[in-house]
Formats: C-alpha cells, sequence, structure tokens
C-alpha cells in the first residue's frame, strides 16, 4: 500500500516538474511554414488537374457530343463508316452487273424503307431491298426527307471502295456491311441495331445516309480517309491540330529548401543599376523592408496552340499563353500583394514517342518569349504600376498523353519542366526559382 | 482566444498557426526531446507534429485541453518515429538495475525540471519510451503494451528498472 502511494506521489512529482517544462526552438516555424505552403500548393495542383479534366469533358459534352445526337428519337442512329475497320467495309457478296447500278431518285420521308430492284435483270437468289435513310435539315429546320441516287447500296458499287457521298460540307455513309444481304430485320429495334433476322434468305440491302442532296460517289476520299485515321488520329486530316490547355507551374518542387531568396539580396542576378531600378520603381515605393521575402502563389497559365505535323512522328506546335502570377509581402500588419500578367509566345518541337488510333506519347521541347502586359502593387492604401520592359525568355520539356474521346478530338495531360531565364523581370516566382515544374491538361482538336 | 487560435488554424490562417506554433513549441520539443535524445532529430520530429496538429485539427473535439490533445500527437509522432527507426528493439539493456525505496522520492523534489529532463535523456531509448509513456503521459502498462508492440509485463518490469536507475541518476545529482 505504501508502495503504490509511493509510486503515485514519485510518477505526480515527475507530472509536475515536466508538465509546464519548454525548450527554445529558434527558427523552426519558416520550415513548417514552407512545408504547410508546399502542401497546399500541391493539392492545388490536384485540384486544378483534375478541373481540367472535367472541364475538358463538360466541354467536350456540350460542343462536340451534344450537336451530334440525333435529334429525332424514332430516326436510326448515324453509323460512321470512317470509323469501322477496314475489312469490315469490304463487300461479303459476289459483284453483280452493271446492269445491276441504279441511282435512286426518290423523295422519301425519313425512316421510309423502299425497296429498290437490281436491275432488269432481277437476281435469282433474292430480292435486293435497300433502305435509304435520308435526313435532310432544310433552312425552316424542318426534317425532309430525300433521297438520291447512291450507287453505292447497290452490291455492284461495293466491290471497289467503300462508297462516301458527299456534297460540299454534308456527307452520306452508306453502310456497307449492312448490304450482306443476309436476312431481314425481325423488329425496329432489331433494325436500329443492326441485328438481322438468321436464317433469312431474303437479301436485304440498308443505307444509313445522312442529308442527301446530291450523291456523288467519292470512294478515294473515303479510303484515303480511313487510312489516315489508321496511321495517326491527330495527323488524319491536314495536319492542323489546335489545343487548348490550362496548367501550373510549381516550382518549390523542386526547390524547396532554397531559402536565398530569404532577405539580404532579395534580387538576385541582377546588376546594382537594375537592382536599383526595381527597387526605386516599386519595392521602395510601398515602403517594403528588403529582408520581408514574399509568398509565392502558384502561376496559372491557359495556352491556345495550333500544331501541324510534319511527318508521322514530328510535328511544330506554337501558339499564345497567358500566365498569371502573383506573391504576397507581409510584415507587421502590412500586406502587400503583387500580381503579373503575361502573355508569351511558345515554339515547341514535338516527337510523337507512340501513336496509335486512340491515343498518342509525345515529348516536345522549345522556347517560349513573354512580355508582362500589366504588373502592379497593392495594398490596403495604394496601388503601384510596375514598368516592366524586358521580355522574359524561357526553355521548355514536356512529355504529354493524348487520349483521343471522339473522332477529331482528344484530351490530353502534359508534366512540364521549365528554366526561367533571368531577363530582369521583377521579383517573382521564376526569378526566385527559375527552374519550374508544371502541368497542364486540355482538348485538342483536329482541324 | 484559444478558441480563435484555433478556429484560424482550421480555416488555414498561417498567422493564427504562427502563433500557435510559437506558444506551443517550446513545450512540444520538450515531449520531443524526452523521446528522441538527438535534437536535430527533435526539431524533425517537432515539424512533423505541427504538420500533423494543422492538418488533423479539424479533428479536435475541445472536449479536453489543447495543449493534452497536441502532447498525444507529438507522442504518437515519435513513437512512429522510434518504431521506424527500430529504436526500441536494439535498445540497450540493462543488466544490473536496482530498486530505490519511495523515502528516496523527496530527492526527485529537490532538483530542477532541466536536471529531471537531463536524467530521463541518458536512459536507454527502451526504458526512457516506458518510463515517459507510464510517468509523465499516464498511459497504462496495458495501452503501453499495445502501442509499443510489447507484453503488458514486460511494460511493467522494463518501467521499474527505468525508475530505479533514474533514482540511482538523481542520487548522485545531490
Amino acid at each position: 500500500m505504501s508502495n503504490d502511494i509511493g509510486n503515485r506521489d514519485f510518477e505526480e512529482i515527475i507530472r509536475q516538474k515536466l508538465d509546464s517544462h519548454a525548450v527554445p526552438v529558434p527558427g523552426g516555424w519558416e520550415i513548417i511554414k514552407k512545408s504547410l505552403t508546399k502542401r497546399r500548393r500541391r493539392r492545388r495542383m490536384y485540384f486544378i488537374a483534375v478541373s481540367s479534366v472535367a472541364a475538358a469533358a463538360v466541354f467536350f459534352a456540350a460542343v462536340v457530343e451534344l450537336p451530334r445526337a440525333p435529334k429525332n428519337p424514332d430516326l436510326p442512329p448515324i453509323v460512321k463508316v470512317e470509323d469501322r475497320p477496314e475489312t469490315d467495309l469490304l463487300p461479303k457478296t459476289p459483284p453483280i452487273d452493271d446492269k445491276a447500278r441504279r441511282n435512286i431518285d426518290v423523295p422519301l420521308r425519313a425512316g421510309t424503307q423502299t425497296t429498290v430492284d437490281a436491275g432488269d435483270e432481277k437476281r435469282p437468289d433474292a430480292e435486293l431491298q435497300a433502305t435509304v435513310l435520308a435526313l435532310n435539315r432544310d433552312d425552316n429546320g424542318k426534317l425532309a426527307a430525300t433521297a438520291k441516287a447512291a450507287a453505292a447500296v447497290l452490291p455492284s458499287t461495293v466491290s471497289d471502295t467503300p462508297p462516301l457521298i458527299r456534297k460540299g460540307s454534308v456527307r452520306i455513309a452508306a453502310e456497307l456491311p449492312m448490304l450482306k444481304m443476309l436476312g431481314t430485320y425481325e423488329s425496329d429495334s432489331d433494325r436500329y441495331s443492326g441485328k438481322l433476322k438468321p436464317g433469312a434468305a431474303q437479301g436485304t440491302a440498308q443505307s444509313v445516309a445522312q442529308s442527301v442532296a446530291q450523291g456523288t460517289a467519292q470512294g478515294d476520299a473515303a479510303q484515303t480517309k480511313i487510312s489516315a485515321a489508321k496511321r495517326l488520329p491527330e495527323t488524319r486530316s491536314n495536319g492542323w491540330i489546335a489545343s487548348f490547355t490550362v496548367g501550373a507551374e510549381n516550382s518549390q518542387a523542386v526547390n524547396s529548401g532554397n531559402t536565398q531568396i530569404v532577405a539580404a539580396d532579395p534580387i538576385l542576378g541582377l546588376d546594382e543599376n537594375s537592382k536599383e531600378y526595381i527597387k526605386n520603381t516599386y519595392k521602395n515605393e510601398m515602403m517594403i523592408p528588403d529582408n520581408v521575402a514574399p509568398d509565392f502563389s502558384l502561376p496559372l497559365s491557359a495556352k491556345l496552340s495550333v500544331r501541324k505535323s510534319l511527318s508521322r512522328k514530328w510535328a511544330v506546335e506554337s501558339g499564345v499563353n497567358y500566365t498569371f502570377l502573383s506573391s504576397k509581402y507581409q510584415w507587421n500588419r502590412n500586406t502587400v500583394k503583387q500580381r503579373m500578367h503575361y502573355l508569351g509566345i511558345p515554339l515547341n518541337a514535338v516527337y510523337y514517342a507512340v501513336a496509335s488510333p486512340q491515343w498518342n506519347i509525345y515529348v516536345s521541347a522549345g522556347g517560349t518569349v513573354e512580355k508582362c502586359l500589366h504588373a502592379s502593387l497593392s495594398s490596403s492604401e495604394r496601388t503601384t504600376q510596375i514598368d516592366v520592359r524586358k521580355l522574359q525568355w524561357s526553355v521548355n520539356a514536356a512529355i504529354g498523353a493524348t487520349y483521343k474521346i471522339a473522332r477529331n478530338v482528344g484530351v490530353f495531360m502534359e508534366p512540364q519542366i521549365g528554366y526561367f531565364f533571368d531577363n530582369e523581370q521583377p521579383e517573382n516566382i521564376r526569378t526566385a526559382w527559375p527552374v519550374a515544374i508544371g502541368f497542364g491538361a486540355g482538348l485538342r482538336v483536329s482541324l | 482566444m484559444e478558441e480563435q487560435l484555433i478556429k484560424g488554424c482550421i480555416k488555414k490562417n498561417i498567422r493564427a498557426q504562427q502563433q500557435v506554433y510559437e506558444k506551443y513549441a517550446p513545450m512540444m520539443m520538450s515531449v520531443c526531446l524526452r523521446y528522441v535524445r538527438d535534437r536535430n532529430i527533435a526539431e524533425d520530429v517537432l515539424q512533423d507534429g505541427f504538420i500533423k496538429v494543422f492538418t488533423k485539427l479539424h479533428t479536435y473535439s475541445g472536449s479536453g485541453s489543447f495543449a493534452g490533445w497536441m502532447r498525444k500527437i507529438f507522442v504518437n509522432t515519435a513513437l512512429e518515429h522510434l518504431r521506424r527507426n527500430d529504436v526500441l528493439k536494439y535498445s540497450t539493456e540493462i543488466e544490473t538495475a536496482f530498486y530505490i525505496e519511495n523515502d528516496n522520492v523527496s530527492a526527485i523534489d529537490k532538483i530542477s525540471a532541466d536536471e529531471l529532463m537531463q536524467c530521463i535523456m541518458e536512459l536507454p531509448a527502451g526504458f526512457r519510451t516506458v518510463f515517459n509513456m507510464f510517468a509523465v503521459e499516464g498511459y497504462s502498462h496495458a495501452e503501453i503494451a499495445e502501442k509499443l508492440g510489447v507484453r503488458e509485463g514486460t511494460s511493467r518490469s522494463q518501467y521499474a528498472r527505468a525508475r530505479a536507475i533514474l533514482q540511482e541518476k538523481i542520487l548522485k545529482l545531490k
């Protein structure tokens, strides 16, 4: 019992003595502050990345997919010839003679099914049927049904190339695999899904056509298009690709622990005249003490660019990008915010390391020149403009992946690394940490 | 005042975080040093602990004292470090330890907190850890056994031996 009381006394005394014991910790806060800031920037990076992808998806849905959705649910879906494998487009039935070739020039209502004779000499094995679904939207927005002469719908024409009939920007797509003449549809739903009634002896040819005005078969064009699509999705048309990118750089990711910008000489690498110029122009004007280090925010950028394919593997890219840099000086109870807006022109060489019809991986490298359009320092009391005369030059490299989400549209993600040269810019995150790691994401559209 | 600081920290206000750090860092450094003898490592543990405090502050219910809640975080952070570096596994075994009667408790009362800290820091890592957890933090032997992955009996015997060595050191100070 006395031993227990003794134990409790012992532990109680120990606790009392050590409870408020303290050991001074000089200078620890700066490290913790940097660590916390870095975590926030990393979270912001993830947020930006996810938002970019989400925005790209929404953009795609709103701008690309929705207008393509069928307006009338009763109409059969439009089948894209280009997306089918080339082998599927080849005829599976023996060709018939030229007499079978026949134009159809009969106005039809949308969804109407009609039977077309194969010629004067009817085929003994089956009655040829063709369903021509023609949708033509006139100026009043009404659906008019017009079917025009798809020579392609007849089997005799399919022995050469898959037909693609064009009139201006309007396209007729004839779905050749449907000309298999194996049977008839069992039901409407089957008709829309392309499922044929098994064992039916009656041959059926169906052409799914869109916007028929005056059909002209252009098999060569279609074939060219198909082979180009197989070659490289982004270079399949005329080799031009436009892209929209949003991104951010995180210089601290590669420069953590570098605290040399703090205090004594906040403007590094400039000659004395430049230092005096910059200090006199804005820091002194805002009464910012020399030993106050700025807190830099994550640089944010948006870029519109075009890429021109030079060959299967190489492309050049240029465009225009906008970057927003901000930082904050805080001392005692004072806060001064610095905001800088840059507009730049990048020029990059792009090499496609891996390319498939659905996706590709590429590396790019090049340089960018940027002009500061507007820079200012502002406190609660006053604002002063910073006159930035020199251009900011930088070099950069990136590795990216593009995933094709539609025929002409792809989403991409692109980690980047860049180096910003010392071009006498006002103190900003790039002058403090010239090496920056960034992340970009966006949409690419083949033109 | 403290409530305002906590709210500010939850909102990621950097000034509030700095004030919390300045207020509690010396006290928490003492906790870290009791577990991790090396000052540089203790500073690392202190930084890790504060990062945890600031990122998990929203889980503080407000029922107990804020300092007590923080102390637990720093103890756990220090234990994580010891476990990660196998310090507990390879702690020096004390072959001879002797027990000093409780009437010598008064000797502890006569030394300063700094002297007591120094004596605790000189204990081997395993003994020091169990001693800190039981005598200072108030964990039961069952809790210590669970946290350190040892048997409850091991915790009891380690504590008894740690206490004996500590008392011997204190007597030598006098």
